[in-house]
């Protein structure tokens, strides 16, 4: 029986279920010290006094941190990386402002008490005076406003174009042409356990062991090693359960140094949990990102030429890597779509909005949303069908791999595939009868459409996540299999997913693989999970592992049963020979370790444990020497169809039906893997219709509390039908791309589509992400949305 | 100052001090040791805090600690009888259908979302998807899109109802 | 040095007296559901709390026979308000507005002497007892008094309640013909707009919530309500303005159609 393909329930179920799991504010270390901090309540100010006097002084107090003593004492943070074809800039920063705070909620001074109440209490008493600053309220504010940053010209942090051939003359040259607006809103990820870290050190020893909520511990414990001046290994990093990520969870944030920091200062564990209102506004933000486009097309929908020019607000400028985001939505134009004249710019700017951080989809779902309102806007120019718009233009799947104008290669697709599919799973052919059905009763359906290409596996230069994992694979002189692995799982399940790739690998029963992540004392050096290469990157390196003592194993067996290779085969932990003769692997396991001087193992070595690192092809980091630079190796894909009800009185939209097709090669867990779907896909709604982080005019944000930023509930949850086809990667070694960002993108532009479709007599244009009641009603009502 | 209080919880008669500016979430995570139940927002939004006082579900986020003396508390570690703690592997139906349908992720969610769909089914034992979605309405899930949670339920609604007629016959 | 304090009055009597003392200095706890996450993020008085969950009979409803008002005591759950047949059979548009607040948890603990303490725009409960007329019963050390709650309701968050003062009951006079509307965005989030419409021989008297910090209440004819509302809703003193979900121009015009359907229930019911 193979396990790669079968639906196994996850193996944290039962733990999660009995409320057993272990999350970060679960670990509670003896002596451990609550760390509180104070953060600024202006989005742009110059410290003018700060005097941290009284709070140091009240006796539950062990310390008071502030940015100025930080800084004198070399704890600096200093952002890196290589980026080729563009400019980013950026700067060092002390984990708690020095002068000028730059957003709301930007660290300022931590407190470290016996409990919360008295941190709380201590933050209170910190006295701070601000002189408040201009503020750069928004992008179209940075572009023209003074440098945020002292050092550099202006505040444009990223500044990314690229083109193919020569988009303006076409455009000069054609009749049809079509120009607009679109904007994204503000998303936070939020996952429902907020932040939070246990930093212990031990003074005798000089060691330093963290747990924390984080995506990446071994990432982590490098990044804070360095920052604190510790060598590599005397630093342990280990992530407990932890409560969802979706990307907010990559290190490295200030709040980490500082608790790092305040625990090498005291010799005792410090502890931080974050609050809800600062994970909202501290913890990072994502794709508040504003473009204009204009496309050229003939009239049978073909696009002949496609300008875009994106300004993201990146909020101020961090050393939390989200803003690479912003880079990831203008490669990933134009896409699925295979235009060959197309001009494509997208400059990042600095505001005194909150800073970005990671969240799935990374950027490609703007892209997405870009670049399915563009195609709907051309099959409503041309009358042409939005299906069949979409498959005149889709790159032709015999064209794989497939060069983007940015450079990147597309490993392989089958666009048509999904599409066609997702239009037959909603029923398209049945749809009017169906919308006149319900108008009927008074009902205003209507139908829409989107394809999303998520590029997965993000391998980037210089940095800590450049295209590798790692993984070991032992198995015991009884026969039990342990496997570390360099990725980790926010909830995922790749233990699970890991564990199957493995025991096939081996040939033993599942249940006796037991996996092991998060721990940087013994897991081998990986990366974490993001971009959804756990079982890519993670799986794929783990079998290498075993495909290794695979080898020993059957060199043993066929020695013990007197055969030749290539007369046994494994099943289920147990090898068959000829004659029916058969041998465990528990006993092959037993004669490898009791038995290295015996005959069986001559020539081999020995053993039965094997580390591998796999580095994933179809990474390109060096375009100085043979032209080409990618980031992605492997591009999942997948086309959504949903049925929308729109109340034409109120503008409340409810998604009735969605269909998602989506395309991600082979799929290890079809449980596990749908499961991811279902939650990415609700994500993929609360940005269309339910979430929005907003600022005021002075840069001040509106959410708090979760009132304010409000995440779909069951109540706007729907079941959506999810089709599987596979098109596999040629590049990696089960042909594998990853599930985890599926389904986040295409719900804002299906959306946005099947809404315009229900009220297509009035002409409605949605350029604006979420659609709110509100904004819908305006659209109807003769206003812009 | 502290606040003396005699509250049950889990079935167990319990004596103790707490400050009365804690919350419940705070004494049961805190003070007794009872990590199963999350802290997500404490606003009274998200549930990972739920927990079931004197038979009723309530986010303890939002509950003086105070508040539990002379109450009876049920938190995810307590058998489902509310009797006595559950032992490790000791789950209900309705654990079970969460752990075969693969209704949770992170599992952050799930203790509090356990026991409002307890509350639900011991009040609507066959309950419309609609009615199902408002009784977890208070229990935001980041990770699932509620899919799998609402075919658990489903699930032991069936096999509830099964095992009446078995029995009624 | 800070002192912490926290009482536990079990009787009305025991109640008002610590508020003649102490009323302008602590915070009153109920339900908690609008109390605890303010004092959760550390706005408010957190070290003198006062619980009204020991007061003995303030959790009672009760007809008074002479008055023909149903008495609801402040302490009274929005999911005991859903749930009782009396407030059904009596004023059922408050139970309606009850039972759609919040989730199942918020409505087991929030109680309906919160919702009128806290007086957050567009609740939905004030709402109803505004269109029911409802009377808000107030004890102090100097006695009992009745304000309307249309008298009682002064703003955002802000009430006619002396600091001397806890909401003890409501009185609600009967109502069988009525209908509430509601018109939410999202879980979690505060209703837009909420609209009660109680049938008053041939004209409705409506009140709204979610345009302005207090309810807009009228009484007119059916016919004339659309036009009268969307005047009273564009002239309401004290718009919400600062919600970026939703606009005053959409809350005016929500204001209009959530009154339409909330008197199409009132009038189709005798």
């Amino acid at each position: 029986m193979k396990h790669v393909g079968r639906s196994v329930p996850g193996r944290n179920n039962v733990i999660s279920v009995a409320g057993a799991g272990t999350y970060v504010d679960d670990v509670r270390p003896a002596g451990r010290m609550i760390m509180a901090v104070l953060r600024s309540p202006h989005a742009h100010a110059r410290i003018v006094r700060l005097d941290i006097s009284a709070a140091a002084a009240l006796p539950e107090v062990s310390l008071v941190l502030d940015g100025a003593s930080l800084a004198a004492d070399g704890i600096v943070v200093r952002p890196g990386g290589a980026f080729a074809n563009f400019t980013v800039r950026q700067s060092d920063r002390v984990p708690l402002a020095v002068d000028v705070v730059r957003y709301v909620g930007e660290p300022v001074v931590a407190v470290v008490a016996v409990d919360l109440i008295a941190a709380r209490a201590a933050l209170e008493l910190v006295d701070v005076e601000y002189a408040p600053l201009p503020v750069l309220a928004d992008a179209s504010a940075a572009l023209t406003g003074q440098p945020l940053e002292q050092s550099w010209p202006d505040n444009v942090m990223v500044d990314y174009p690229f083109s193919k051939g020569d988009p303006d003359v076409v455009l000069a040259g054609s009749d049809r042409v079509r120009r607009g607006s679109l904007r994204c809103g503000r998303i936070a990820a939020s996952p429902i356990e907020p932040r939070g870290i246990v930093a212990s050190w031990d003074p005798y020893r000089e060691t330093l062991t963290c747990w924390a909520s984080t995506q990446s511990p071994h990432v982590l414990r490098t990044l804070l090693a360095a920052t604190v001046g510790l060598s590599d290994s005397a630093v342990r990093v280990i992530q407990p359960q932890v409560g969802g990520a979706f990307g907010s969870k990559l290190p490295m944030f200030p709040e980490d140094v500082l608790a790092t920091v305040a625990s090498i200062r005291l010799g005792v564990p410090v502890a931080w949990t974050e609050q809800r209102n600062e994970y909202l506004t501290a913890a990072g933000h994502s794709r508040d990102v504003g473009c204009d486009y204009a496309v050229a097309f003939r009239p049978d929908g073909r696009i002949t030429a496609l300008t875009v020019d994106l300004v993201a607000d990146l909020g101020a400028p961090t050393t939390v890597a989200g803003w690479a985001m912003c880079i990831v939505t203008a490669g990933c134009i134009p896409g699925a779509y295979q235009i060959d004249d197309v001009r494509v710019r997208m400059r990042g700017v600095v505001t005194n909005r909150g800073p970005w951080q990671a969240y799935r989809g990374f950027g490609k779902e703007v892209s997405c949303f870009v670049m399915e309102r563009i195609l709907d806007e051309v099959a409503r120019a041309t009358g042409v069908d939005r299906i069949e718009v979409r498959l005149r233009n889709f790159i032709p799947s015999s064209t794989f791999p497939y060069t983007q104008p940015c450079g990147w290669i597309t490993d392989s697709g089958d666009y048509e595939g999904t599409l066609t599919e997702a239009a037959k799973l909603i029923d398209y052919a049945d749809f009017e009868r169906r919308r006149a059905e319900a108008r009927e009763q008074g009902r205003t359906l209507g139908i829409g459409f989107a394809h999303e290409l998520t590029p997965e596996g993000s391998s980037r230069p210089d940095s800590l996540m450049g295209g590798t994992d790692s993984a070991t694979v032992r198995i015991s002189p009884r026969g039990d299999v342990t496997v570390l692995t360099g990725v980790t799982s926010p909830g995922t399940g790749n233990e699970t997913g890991i564990a199957q790739v493995v025991a096939d690998a081996l040939g033993c029963d599942l249940e006796r693989v037991r996996v092991e992540q998060g721990d940087t004392a013994s897991c081998p050096y990986g990366n974490g999970n993001y971009s959804s290469r756990s079982l890519t990157f993670g799986a794929t390196s783990a079998r290498l592992a075993a495909d290794e003592l695979r080898e020993r194993i059957e060199a043993v067996a066929v020695s013990m049963l007197g055969t030749d290779a290539g007369r046994i085969r494994i099943e289920e932990g147990t090898v068959h020979g000829p004659h029916d003769a058969t041998l465990t692997l528990d006993a092959v396991a037993a004669e490898i370790y009791r038995n290295p001087h015996g005959r069986h193992m001559t020539g081999l070595p020995p053993g039965l444990e094997a580390t591998r690192s796999y580095r994933i092809p179809n990474v390109h980091h060096q375009p100085d020497v043979d032209g080409r630079y990618n980031q992605y190796p492997t591009w999942s894909f997948a086309s959504a169809a949903c049925v929308v009800e729109v109340d034409e009185e109120t503008g409340v939209v409810r998604v009735e039906d969605f269909v998602l097709v989506h395309d991600s090669g082979e799929i290890v867990n079809p449980l596990l893997a749908e499961a991811q779907l279902h939650g990415a896909v609700l994500q993929g709604i609360g940005a269309s219709l339910y979430e929005e982080i907003s600022y005021d005019e002075d840069a001040r944000p509106f959410a708090h509390t979760l009132r304010e930023y409000t995440l779909p509930g069951a109540r706007e949850s729907l079941a959506p039908v999810i089709g599987h086809r596979s098109t596999p990667s040629p590049f990696t070694l089960d042909g594998r791309k990853g599930v985890g960002e599926s389904g986040i993108s295409a719900p804002a532009a299906a959306i946005a589509s099947a809404i315009e479709d229900a009220l297509r007599e009035h002409d409605v244009r949605l350029s604006r992400a979420p659609f709110t009641p509100a904004r819908v009603w305006a659209a109807l009502n003769g206003g812009a949305a | 100052m502290s606040v003396p209080i005699s509250t049950i919880v889990n079935g167990q008669s319990i004596d103790l001090a707490v400050d009365p500016r804690s919350t419940l979430v705070d004494l049961l995570r805190e003070q007794l040791g009872l990590t199963g139940t999350h802290v997500g927002c404490r606003t009274a939004s998200c549930g990972a805090c739920t927990v079931v006082l004197d038979g009723n579900t309530v986010k303890s986020c939002c509950v003086l600690a105070a508040e539990a003396d002379g109450r009876s508390v049920q938190t995810i570690e307590g058998h489902v009888d509310g009797e006595r703690r559950a032992r490790p592997g000791e789950l209900d139906d309705v654990q079970e259908a969460f752990v075969q349908v693969q209704g949770m992720q992170c599992g952050f969610c799930t203790p509090g979302m356990v026991l409002s769909v307890r509350a639900l089914l011991a009040a609507n034992p066959d309950p419309t998807d609609q009615e199902a979605k408002a009784a977890i309405a208070g229990n935001l899930c980041r990770c699932t899109g509620y899919v799998n949670i609402l075919r658990a339920i489903r699930r032991v609604a069936d096999e509830r109802a099964h095992a009446k007629e078995s029995t009624d016959v | 040095m800070n002192t912490v304090s926290y009482a536990a009055p079990t009787t009305l009597d025991a109640l008002v007296r610590m508020l003649a003392e102490r009323g302008d200095d602590v915070t009153l706890v109920a339900g908690g559901m609008s109390v605890m996450p303010l004092l959760n993020r550390g706005i408010g008085r957190r070290d003198r709390l006062v619980t009204l969950n020991r007061v003995v009979g303030l959790d009672t409803i009760e007809a008074d026979e002479d008055e023909d008002d149903l008495v609801i005591g402040a302490t009274v759950t929005h999911a005991r308000l859903a749930a009782d047949e009396r407030v059904h059979r009596h004023c059922r548009v408050l139970a309606d507005a009850a039972g759609g607040i919040g989730d199942p948890q918020v409505r087991n603990r929030g109680t309906l002497g919160g919702a009128l303490a806290y007086a957050n725009p567009g609740a939905d409960e004030l709402t109803a007892l505004t269109a029911l007329t409802a009377t808000v019963v107030l004890d102090s050390s100097q006695g009992t008094r009745r304000v309307p709650v249309a008298e009682f309701l002064l703003g955002a968050q802000r009430t006619a309640r002396r600091p001397d003062e806890v909401v003890t009951a409501v009185r609600v006079p009967r109502a069988p013909a009525a209908g509430f509307a509601r018109l939410g965005r999202v879980q979690g989030a505060p209703p837009t707009i909420t609209a009660a419409a109680v049938r008053q021989g041939e004209r409705l008297r409506v009140a709204v919530g979610g345009v302005a910090s207090r309810p807009v209440t009228l009484t007119c004819v059916p016919h004339a309500l659309e036009a009268e509302i969307r005047a009273a809703a564009l002239h309401a003193p004290d718009p919400i303005v600062d919600d970026p979900f939703n606009p005053p121009d959409y809350r005016r015009a929500m204001a209009v159609v959530m009154t339409r359907r909330a008197s199409r229930l009132a009038l189709d019911r005798r």
